[in-house]
Order: C-alpha cells, then structure tokens, then sequence
C-alpha cells in the first residue's frame, strides 16, 4: 500500500515539479531542515552573475544565481566569520567552506550557466560557484574542492 | 678595523640571504604539501573512485527497481549523476591529468556510448517493471564495466601515487637543502660572533695602547717639566755667580782695567745678564704650558702702577738715548689684574719699544679711558715689523730678523709670554705697525 501511495503521489506531482519542485534545502544548527527553495524561490531572490572558467570545464561561461550569502540571509541563518557552511550534493559529496569565503566572495548558487538552466547530467541543477577568474588566488585546488555540484542542501556550521 | 667591519657587513647580508632562502624553501614545502593534501580530494582518483562507487549506486538501485523497491525517478537521479561524472572525467583537469597520466579512458566512452543507446530505455521506465529485459541486458552490461573502472581506479592510482612519490622525494631534497641551509646559518651565526669576539679583542687592544700612549705622553711631559726646572736651577746659581764676578771686576775690586779690557768686560755682562732673561724667560713659558701659573688679581690704579716703574723706563731708555714718556687720561678707572704679571707686561713692551728705537728717539706709554675698557699704548717711532710677521710676533722664539737677536738681543719669547700673561687676567693685545715708522702695541683692560 505504502509503494503505491508514493506511485501515486508521484504520478501526479512530477510533471508539474520542473520549477515549483523543492531543489535546495537549508539546514538549521540542529539539524532539521528550516527553509526549503524551489528554483522560482531562487530565482525570485537577487541575481549575481559573472563569466569565469573553472577546474571542471574547459571553457569560460556565464553563471548567474543567487549569492550564498543572500540566500543564508534569506533563511535566516545566525553566522560569525568563524563559522563555516556545510555544502551537500545529491550524490552526497560533501565540504564545509568557511564563511569568510562567502563574505569575502561573490560566491554563488549558479542555476544557470550561459542563461540556460543545468540539469543534473550538467551538474545541475545548483552548482556552488566562486568568482574564479577575478581571483588569482582562487585558482588553487583547495577552492576546486569547494565548487560543489548538484547541491543539495546548506547548513551553517557554528 | 675597518676590513673588520666590511666583513662583518659582508657576513650579515650572507645570513639575511641565507634566511631569505630558508623562508621561499618553507614556502614551496607548504606550496607542495598542501598539493599533496588537496590532491587526494579533487584529484583524478578521487574523480574516478566516484564513477565506480555511482556505477555500484545505479546497479543496485536497478537492481531494487527491478524488486519493486525503488521508483523509475530513482533511478533516473543515479543515471544522470553517472553520466554528469563520465562527462566530467572529459574535461578540464581530470582529463588533462588522465592524458598526463596516459591512462586508457577508452572504458569511460565506452560506458558513455552505452547509457547514450539506453537513455530511452531508463527515461521511459515504468512504474511497475514487469518483465522487461531490456533492463537486465542493460544491467548485465554495465555490471560488465566495474572491472574496467577498477582497473581504471588502480591505474589513477597508481600514477598519482607515483607523482606524489615525486613529491614526496621533492619535499625530502628540499628538507635537506633547508638542513644544509640552516648549518650554513649556524656556520654563518659562528663566524659573526668570531668576529665580534674578534673585534672586541682589537678595540680592548686599541684602548690598552691609547692608555699606555697617555701614560708616557704624561710621563714625558712631566720628566721635561722637571729637566727643565732642574736645568734652571742649574743653570740660574753658576749666571749668578758669573754676573757676581763681572760686576765686582766691574767696580774695580781686581783693579782698573784697560779700555780693551773694560770694553770685554761689559760684553761679558750684557750677555750673562741676557743668559739670565733668557733662563726666566724659559721658566715662565714652562709654568705656562704646565699650567702652573697662578694670577692673583688685585683691583688698582693702573696709572700709579706704571708710573712707580717710569722712573726704571727711563733710566733704562737714557742707556739706549731714548726718552721715555707717559701721557694719561683723568679719570680712568680702576682695573683688576695682578700686578705682578701686568708690571712683566708694560716692563716687557717698554723694553721691545726701547731696544727697537733709534737714539734720540722718543717711546710713548699712553692710558686711555674707553668704554668698557683701559686701553695702554706702547709706542716707538724705530724700524717697525714686517707687515708678513704681524701675525707670528706673538709666537714662541719668533724673531722678526734673526739677525737682530745679535745687535739687540731676545729670546723672542717675551711677546709670546706677554700674550699668555694678559690672556690670564682676561686682557687683550694687538699690534700696529709701519714699516721703518714704528710699532704701538695696545693692551686692552675691561673694566
């Protein structure tokens, strides 16, 4: 009974997911989520873009999303400089960027490279960005690690 | 001293060298490790243990689809997450490193090529798998594929083991080029102190010597003051007896003398008696220079002073047919000076003025009241001074001719003793003179 409640439940709701479907979710100190965004919640926040290449590609684009520190504004999360932010991806790749980087950077949450959306196989369809091309001091593998791909969730680590 | 300290300078800037070295040695270690750290997460290997650990994901996740406990979308999610990482194996710095590593990628397309042929197939699951083999063969085929990635994984890994090796081995010769480094610094550090230690031996030298110079200079100095005190002495009791003698050959006491006789006689008095001035004269400037020389300064009549003596002036000037006058000022203040010393002082200018007269010539002692001071003037109307010597009259044993020394007699100190008498008492000399028209001399007094 319980496999085909969820058949059904998703019969019906997948066609209509492609933007109102949640994508990212934010996490609290306690673990639980707080907030949750679908793709028009994203987009409805203030847009950052700018062109940079990275360890991934092999040539420049364009990203455009919401900056991550608009967006832990958004949900209301408490932060210091010394915190760091849990970065989770659905394959459940996971790394904790510290906060300065998010202040000091325009680090983004890209939903769109070249003004196209990314699906999964393009590792979408949130992928973490930081200005790379703009910081010579990026381009270091210690910031690769930090470009996390098909997000999944955020958490501020206090 | 001197290569000492262009040593030391050229030692110091080797050490700053030295540690300079050190500090871009550190650097690079930390540069490499952190290479070493970072590596293992976004690296190669880490990228291609990913596709098999996705490649496990999708096939029991397939495997649970086909048992009914997992839904077409869950398996959708596996697929596209696999295929987003085969697809970027071929970029960026995952492929550049596989082709570095010459590592045989032809599995990866293979596995690409394959989803590529299926994708229809996993798009279009059904909800409920009921026997399709599709799905099975499907399986079948990329369970086919995990050798290849672990051979795949194995062979990543083994390379970049190699290249850390590599680093591994760099970080090693680096440490030991830092080891050599910080001996040379230790080496560097010991030839600074040796140095140091050797510089302050040479300036503990250099001192001990000044120290022993001083010593004798003082010691010198001192054994001449006393030569010359004793040679004083000495020489003042035989003069005395000689001027003794003359003067009672003189007075008749060994009879009367012929004119050649009488004539010899008084060359023998001029010149002890010249002797006797001369010996004073060396024992003043010596008290002088030794500095034990004492002014006792009195507050007087500087007009009644000098004329107690106009009457020796001009007995003494009538010797030479000169005569000798004083013109005074009314009124001019009393003065403080030792009146001892300022006696030697007029005594020595009128003597000078007498002796370098012509007879019949006249020397003037002038006193003269200004502001501020007493000014005496000394002057004589003889052969008057070179206007080159004016500037050394007031030197030790300066003669203006020294063939004057014979006809006149001096020891050519008196001028200088005279400067350092009035220089005592806070008095000032100077000098005009013209040539063949005479000489003033004036001694200013502040009152």
């Amino acid at each position: 009974m319980k496999v085909l409640h969820l058949i059904i439940l998703l019969t019906f709701w997948l066609p209509s997911a492609a933007f109102a479907q949640v994508v990212l979710s934010v996490i609290g100190g306690d673990g639980q989520v707080v907030k949750t965004y679908s793709m028009d919640d994203l987009d409805a926040l203030d847009q950052t873009t700018y062109v940079t290449t990275n360890a991934y590609v092999d040539e420049p684009a364009e990203y455009s999303g919401p900056l991550l520190r608009a967006l832990l504004e958004d949900a209301e999360q408490v932060s210091t400089p010394q915190s760091a932010v849990k970065l989770a991806a659905i394959d459940d790749y996971m790394v904790d960027i510290p906060m300065t980087d998010v202040l000091k950077y325009d680090v983004i949450l890209a939903t769109r490279r070249d003004a196209k959306t990314m699906s999964l196989r393009e590792k979408g369809p949130i992928w973490i960005m930081y200005p790379i091309s703009d910081h010579e001091e990026l381009k270091d593998s210690l910031y690769s690690g930090r470009l996390v791909w098909q997000l999944k969730s955020v958490q501020v680590i206090n | 001293m001197k290569y000492l300290r262009k040593l030391r300078l050229l030692v110091s800037g080797l050490l700053f060298f030295l540690l300079v070295l050190i500090v871009m040695n550190l650097a690079s270690i930390r540069e490499r490790i952190s290479d070493l750290d970072t590596g293992s997460q976004t690296g190669p290997i880490w990228y291609i243990t990913g596709i098999e650990l996705d490649l496990l994901q999708l096939e029991l996740t397939l495997n649970a689809y086909t048992n009914g406990r997992a839904s077409p979308s869950d398996v959708n999610l596996r697929f596209d997450i696999l295929w987003s990482r085969l697809e970027g194996v071929q970029k960026g710095d995952t492929a550049r490193k596989l082709a570095e590593y010459q590592i045989d990628t032809r599995p990866i397309e293979g596995l690409l090529t394959l989803f590529r042929s299926n994708e229809e197939l996993i798009l279009n699951l059904p909800q409920q798998l009921l026997s399709s083999t599709d799905v099975r063969i499907f399986m079948v085929k990329i369970g086919a594929y995990k050798p290849q990635m672990r051979n795949l994984s194995l062979d990543v890994l083994r390379d970049s083991s190699k290249e850390s090796q590599n680093s591994r081995e760099n970080l090693s010769i680096i440490n030991s080029q830092n080891a050599f480094l910080i001996s040379l610094v230790l080496g560097v550090l010991l030839v600074l102190v040796l140095l140091q230690i050797f510089d302050n031996l040479q300036t503990r030298r250099a001192l001990r010597e000044k120290e022993r110079l001083l010593t004798d200079a003082t010691a010198a100095n001192l054994a001449k003051s006393q030569f010359i005190s004793v040679m004083n002495h000495e020489l003042r009791t035989p003069l005395t007896s000689i001027r003794g003698a003359i003067s009672l050959l003189n007075a008749g006491a060994a009879g009367e003398f012929s004119e050649k006789g009488k004539k010899l006689l008084d060359m023998a008095q001029r010149n002890s008696e010249h002797l006797t001035s001369l010996v004073e004269d060396i024992l003043d400037i010596e008290k002088l220079a030794a500095g034990q020389f004492d002014i006792y300064l009195e507050t007087l009549d500087i007009v009644a002073l000098i004329e107690e003596d106009m009457s020796s002036f001009i007995s003494y000037g009538k010797s030479y047919g000169v005569t000798t006058t004083l013109e005074s000022e009314a009124g001019i203040s009393k003065v403080e000076v030792d009146p001892k010393r300022m006696r030697q002082v007029i005594l020595n200018l009128v003597s000078n003025a007498i002796k370098f007269s012509g007879s019949s010539d006249v020397v003037r002692i002038g006193i003269k009241q200004s502001a501020g001071s007493v000014i005496i003037s000394v002057s004589d109307s003889g052969i008057g001074i070179p206007e080159a010597s004016l500037n050394n009259i007031f030197d030790p044993f300066f003669q203006v001719d020294a063939s004057d020394t014979r006809n006149i007699g001096g020891t050519g100190l008196g001028l200088n003793i005279t400067k350092s008498f009035l220089k005592a008492m806070g008095c000032k000399i100077s000098v005009e003179s013209t040539l063949g028209k005479g000489t003033t001399f004036l001694v200013t007094i502040p009152v």
